[in-house]
């Protein structure tokens, strides 16, 4: 009879402790990175009896695939990185090619306003027009240049917030480390499972800012790795990331770990992306402004100097480019001293030819080979397939993402209805042993009844 | 699999998300017109467009340059028309001083009109065209081309006629250099030979001799007129090619302008019918999404417990 009451009593007690990780379960359904947790049942055995002895609730078990996991990390890492960079490079695709912002509407009109003064290169308002569409060019290309001189800004500052934030996340996984080895690590006694779902979340939110490698040790803790294998996380002691400044705040920062440069080594998470902005769409369209700037500035300034101006001297640079920049300056204000005429023409002549010659040297090969116009329809189709291809690649990786939690899901994730169903049953043997317990007394009544 | 409820609520989120993106986009197309808002809406699309709007403001400045020409060449002809219309009135007078019964007195009446054609030859071949430029000064049009000092016409113009673009790779001339007209042509200065024929209608005839020397300087006479009028003829000539070759480079203006607007638009313009069965393609899917959701979401077993 005791060993009934013993059988009953373990019965209520396990699957009291399983109706209690049951709703454990349902109140964290919605928890991000929750991973849901069942009891261990086993049978209670005493050796060399044939009878059981009852049921053994043993460790709280953590439902948790260490290569999904893992997967999903790396998804995360990807899809951060595109994100950010997609969206720059849209933003940055926009500036160019919107015709209030970019260069082509005030390019197209400089050149139309020579063509009508090679119409009339005597005039004055034909020549004021010139000077007036010069004007316009070069405010646009400083206001170009103000532009990406604000985009590397503001890659410079999520850059410097990025590291920021990595830096305490990985300070959290090193004391979740600590706390992890401290509670029995992934030995065989009970896991600290809140503690492990923490830390997988941690090096998620990680991964969302820089690449990174885990390495699991033997205690229990995890070590975490960046750039050419620099750990930022090694047991219980997390190290620095720094950010270097260069030297004015539109100079590109590089990011450190003890003072070594491992800009170039981060492939993932925002910095990643912010990073591949900078070196593969950000630079390439800095020079290339640059070189239509600098080509503009040279195609018309050595006509200028091939030409005299109304006053029969020789004509002056119009422009004084700023490499590497791509901001113009206008360097005339007498539309009477822009250069018609050819050298050697008297003053006020009436010939055109400098500023017809001026005309195909603005429709020729000024910029690596290719015309001004030209040139500047590269620059912008070639930005527009870069954000294009990157606007894709995120999708495409957004959807590698969604697979990747489902996976985890799949595996981690809260069913509520399977709960439902195991709440049922955990409270229907519950009831049945609590009638173990009640035949228990009603045969040792009987028992009594009879000995009285 | 097992399904979780992060996992429903996730995939309706995303998929109401991505519809909610595709009737924005294929809204804002419809109400904008156009599907090319940056570059990377189609790269090769936008690189088209952009080269076509180049095409077209060069293509739109060439037409500006023909009517410009056309219309300085059409003042051109309309002078030439009056120096050909003096030159038939003296070669009246010259038939009219041939004329053995003239008298002196007549002669120098004759004689007073061919000076004051000359004087009008001077005026035309001064003249301006409506922006005050001088149509014979060739491209130093801003300075007078003839000036008449002590009874001799010197020309002060340019040699050469602008050169205006009409198409990539063509220039026209604007015009006519007033050496050319006036000056060298078969029958050499203009202005000196009006002044001659008038010399030689005034000439005196006192006896035989003189009297045989004016008929055969009168019948000379003549013969420049008419070499001066077949010059100036076949200069009209000329202009009436020039204007018909504007003409034709203006009627392709407007034919590739056509062309390339209609290449441009099909790149860059919204197909409306299209976008707007897209639009009612998105939103049916969205209300789908959104009712698979309250149907999924209605069932659990929790409902019966």
């Amino acid at each position: 009879m005791s060993g009934l009451m013993g059988i009953g009593t373990s019965a209520l007690l396990a699957n009291q402790r399983a109706l209690a990780v049951t709703s454990n379960n349902i109140a964290n359904a919605n928890t991000e990175g929750y991973s849901r947790q069942r009891v261990d049942f086993s049978a209670r055995h005493v050796a060399g009896q044939m009878l059981g002895q009852g049921v053994d609730s043993g460790l709280v078990e953590r439902y948790s695939d260490s290569f999904a996991n893992q997967r999903l990390t790396q998804s995360v890492s990807s899809h951060a990185s595109l994100a950010s960079s997609a969206d720059l490079a849209g933003r940055l695709d926009l500036m160019m090619s919107d015709s209030a912002t970019g260069l082509t509407d005030p390019l197209r009109a400089f050149v139309d306003s020579v063509d009508a003064w090679a119409a009339d290169p005597t005039a004055t308002e034909t020549r004021v027009q010139v000077l007036g569409q010069a004007e316009s060019i070069a405010q646009r290309f400083g206001q170009l240049q103000d532009g990406l001189d604000q985009f590397t800004a503001e890659v410079n500052t999520r850059i410097g917030g990025a590291v920021d934030n990595i830096n305490s996340l990985s300070q959290g996984v090193a004391e979740l480390n600590d706390q992890i080895v401290l509670n029995g690590g992934l030995g065989n006694t009970q896991q600290p499972n809140g503690l492990l779902d923490q830390r997988d979340q941690l090096v998620n939110e990680l991964a969302s800012l820089i690449d990174v490698q885990t390495v699991p040790q033997d205690d229990g803790s995890l070590n975490v790795l960046v750039g050419n294998g620099q750990g930022i996380v090694v047991g219980k002691q997390a190290s620095q990331l720094d950010v270097e400044a260069g030297l004015t705040p539109q100079d590109p920062v590089a990011v450190t770990v003890a003072g070594s440069d491992i800009s170039a080594q981060i492939g993932g998470g925002e910095l990643g992306g912010l990073i591949a902005f900078r070196s593969d769409v950000l630079e390439p369209v800095q020079q290339d402004l640059s070189a239509l700037a600098q080509g503009l500035a040279n195609t018309v300034n050595s006509a200028q100097a091939a030409g005299v101006d109304a006053n029969g001297t020789t004509g002056g640079a119009l422009f004084a480019s700023n490499p590497p920049g791509a901001s113009l300056e206008v360097l005339i204000e007498d539309p009477q001293a822009l250069a018609s005429a050819p050298a050697g023409a008297a003053a006020g002549s009436g010939d055109n030819s400098n500023v017809l010659a001026l005309a195909d040297a603005l429709r020729g090969a000024a910029v690596n080979g290719v015309s001004l116009q030209d040139a500047n329809i590269t620059l912008v189709s070639t930005l527009g397939s870069s954000a294009r291809r990157l606007e894709a690649a995120e999708t495409a990786e957004s959807a590698v993402l969604a697979n990747n939690l489902e996976l985890k899901d799949a595996v981690s994730g809260v069913s509520l209805d399977e709960e439902a169903a195991n709440l049922l049953r955990y409270q229907q043997a519950y009831q049945a042993a609590a009638q173990i317990i009640a035949t228990a007394n009603e045969m040792f009544e009987s028992l009594l009844a009879a000995a009285r | 699999m097992r399904v979780t409820q992060s996992m429903l609520y996730r995939q309706t989120l995303t998929s109401l998300q991505e519809r909610q993106t595709n009737v924005m986009q294929a809204q804002d197309q419809i109400s904008s017109g156009t599907r090319l808002n940056q570059a990377k809406d189609d790269p090769v699309a936008m690189a088209r467009v952009m080269r076509n709007d180049d095409l077209l403001q060069s293509l739109q400045r060439q037409d500006d340059n023909i009517q410009i020409v056309s219309s300085r060449l059409q003042f051109v002809e309309s002078e030439l028309d009056g120096v050909t219309d003096l030159m038939h009135r003296g070669r009246e007078l010259m038939l009219a001083g041939a004329n053995a019964t003239q008298s002196d007195e007549a002669r120098a009446a004759l004689a007073l009109e061919m000076r004051a054609l000359g004087e009008d030859l001077l005026r035309i071949a001064n003249g301006q065209d409506g922006q005050g430029r001088y149509l014979f000064a060739g491209q130093d049009d801003a300075t007078q081309p003839f000036i008449d000092s002590a009874g001799m016409t010197t020309y002060q113009g340019a040699t050469q006629a602008r050169q205006i673009p009409i198409d990539a790779s063509t220039s026209m001339s604007n015009g006519l250099t007033g050496d050319n007209v006036f000056m060298n042509g078969p029958a050499g200065d203009l202005f000196s030979m009006f002044s001659d024929l008038a010399d030689t209608l005034e000439m005196a005839t006192p006896d035989a001799a003189t009297t045989a020397q004016r008929n055969s300087d009168m019948e000379a006479g003549l013969g420049q007129v008419d070499d001066a009028l077949n010059h100036v003829l076949d200069l009209r000539a000329g202009l009436g090619v020039d204007l018909q070759r504007l003409d034709a480079a203006s009627e392709r203006i407007a034919t590739l302008q056509v062309d390339v607007q209609a290449n441009s638009s099909a790149l860059r313009d919204t197909d409306v019918a299209q976008s707007l069965s897209q639009l009612a393609l998105e939103l049916t899917a969205l209300e789908a999404a959104q009712q698979t959701f309250t149907r999924i979401q209605s069932l659990s077993l929790f409902n019966y417990l």
